[in-house]
């Protein structure tokens, strides 16, 4: 996973307890990672509509996960968009425009049903089928740094990996300020403020995009399009206590409408802040209420 | 060279490092913001961007000063003080940077938002 680790721990056996996070993400991103043509990931998507694969236990369980998520934001977080994100040029760099020929082919390659878990075996069953866990790799890390925390003597910690943030803190009541990156300029549009342990996950249209004839084309693939969402919202966060979760809903929470998310946040116990195109502010009690505009 | 005169050139060698320091660390944070203090009160916080271009008239017990705003600077226009000093001080935009108008009980100064808060998502 190609971005910025960053790690704040306050409290005995700090340093130790640091070190074991690096190797643990060092290792999650070893395998999770699309990119990397070793990784496990890789390897599925290789074997597509091949061969079964044998994995570890967290590619198990992060893909478990990926189908129970799915299930809950009614498809919108799909990590089989693997091969939509290829078209569109956003696994190499060379980003384009498909012709509708192209969309409508990758549209029978996103099934997640075509994913099948075995013990340690996983299949995709079509080829060219490819997995994806952009919208969920950096939450189940945050999970994975979590267990480590607790199991641990330290005070408190703060971690941000790649903008997806951890609160941990053995006294509930402190308090943490995190702000939230301003969609369309420099800084910060507003601050959150939690106390204790918190899942903070953001998805936003301005992370890895490309322009043609004046339209912006984001890295978030609507599973119903097969191409960049377009729901009028430029960026969510979402505030929880899960990171696989939180994660999972801020993509989600891009690609449906800000009703449908404020209904789903609000079932599911999660907060949620977004912004639409004119930078106008939507989101349920909960968010709003620990929302401080800048 | 006394020894003294070597403590005194190590002092300002220090507080050099320690300005340069200082500005770094401002020059990283991107978000500024203008805090305006009338009679020990804050009365105004403003983020400064480039492209805003405002003119408030700040009042105080004592008086009151007409602020610009343009161009990402932020300077005194005229002022109901005696010295002028504020109107004198100028243009300033940097972290750290500050006009303070003694006889109306007024200060002009620039922030950064980097502590205040923890940490970004994004």
């Amino acid at each position: 996973m190609d971005t910025i680790l960053e790690i704040k721990v306050w409290g005995k056996g700090a340093t130790e307890i640091s070190e074991e996070i690096i190797k643990k993400v060092s290792y999650l991103s070893g395998i999770f990672d699309d990119y990397n043509p070793n990784s496990e990931v890789s390897l599925i998507n290789k074997n597509a509509g091949i061969s079964e694969v044998t994995v570890s236990e967290d590619t198990i369980r992060i893909l478990q996960l990926s189908k129970e998520y799915h299930a809950i934001t009614k498809g919108s977080l799909n990590v089989m968009m693997g091969s939509v994100s290829k078209i569109w040029g956003f696994k190499d760099g060379n980003y384009r425009v498909p012709d509708e020929d192209e969309i409508s082919k990758t549209k029978e390659l996103i099934n997640i049903d075509d994913l099948y878990i075995s013990g340690e075996r996983v299949y995709l069953s079509k080829k060219g089928e490819a997995i994806d866990f952009g919208g969920l790799a950096k939450g189940y890390a945050l999970d994975e740094i979590y267990s480590i925390l607790a199991k641990s003597n330290v005070e408190s910690a703060l971690i941000n990996f790649g903008g997806s943030v951890l609160t941990y803190s053995k006294e509930t009541e402190k308090k943490w300020k995190i702000g939230i990156k301003h969609p369309r300029d420099q800084g910060i549009i507003g601050i959150i403020n939690v106390k204790g342990n918190n899942f903070i996950s953001t998805s936003g249209d301005y992370e890895r995009n490309f322009e043609k004839s004046g339209k912006r084309f984001c890295h978030i693939m609507d599973p119903k399009t097969c191409s960049p969402v377009d729901s009028g919202v430029i960026a969510v966060t979402v505030i929880g206590k899960k990171g696989s979760e939180t994660d999972a809903f801020s993509t989600a929470f891009m690609i449906l409408s800000p009703d449908e998310s404020i209904s789903l946040a609000n079932n599911n116990e999660v907060s949620i802040i977004g912004f639409k195109e004119d930078l106008s502010l939507f989101g349920n009690a909960e968010g709003i209420s620990i929302f401080e505009e800048r | 060279m006394k020894k003294g005169d070597l403590i005194l050139i190590l002092l300002i060698l220090v507080i050099v490092i320690f300005v340069f320091t200082v500005r770094a660390f401002y020059k990283d944070s991107s978000v500024n913001y203008i805090e305006v203090r009338s009679d020990g009160k804050l009365v105004k916080k403003i983020r400064l961007t480039e492209n805003l271009n405002l003119s408030l008239n700040i009042k105080s017990f004592e008086g009151s000063l007409t602020l610009e705003i343009s161009d990402g600077k932020v300077y005194v226009e005229g002022s109901s003080c005696r010295d002028k000093l504020c109107e004198k001080t100028g243009k300033i935009s940097n972290v750290g940077e500050s006009i303070i108008c003694l006889p109306n009980r007024i200060s002009i100064s620039i922030v950064g938002a980097k502590n205040e808060f923890d940490t970004t998502t994004y």
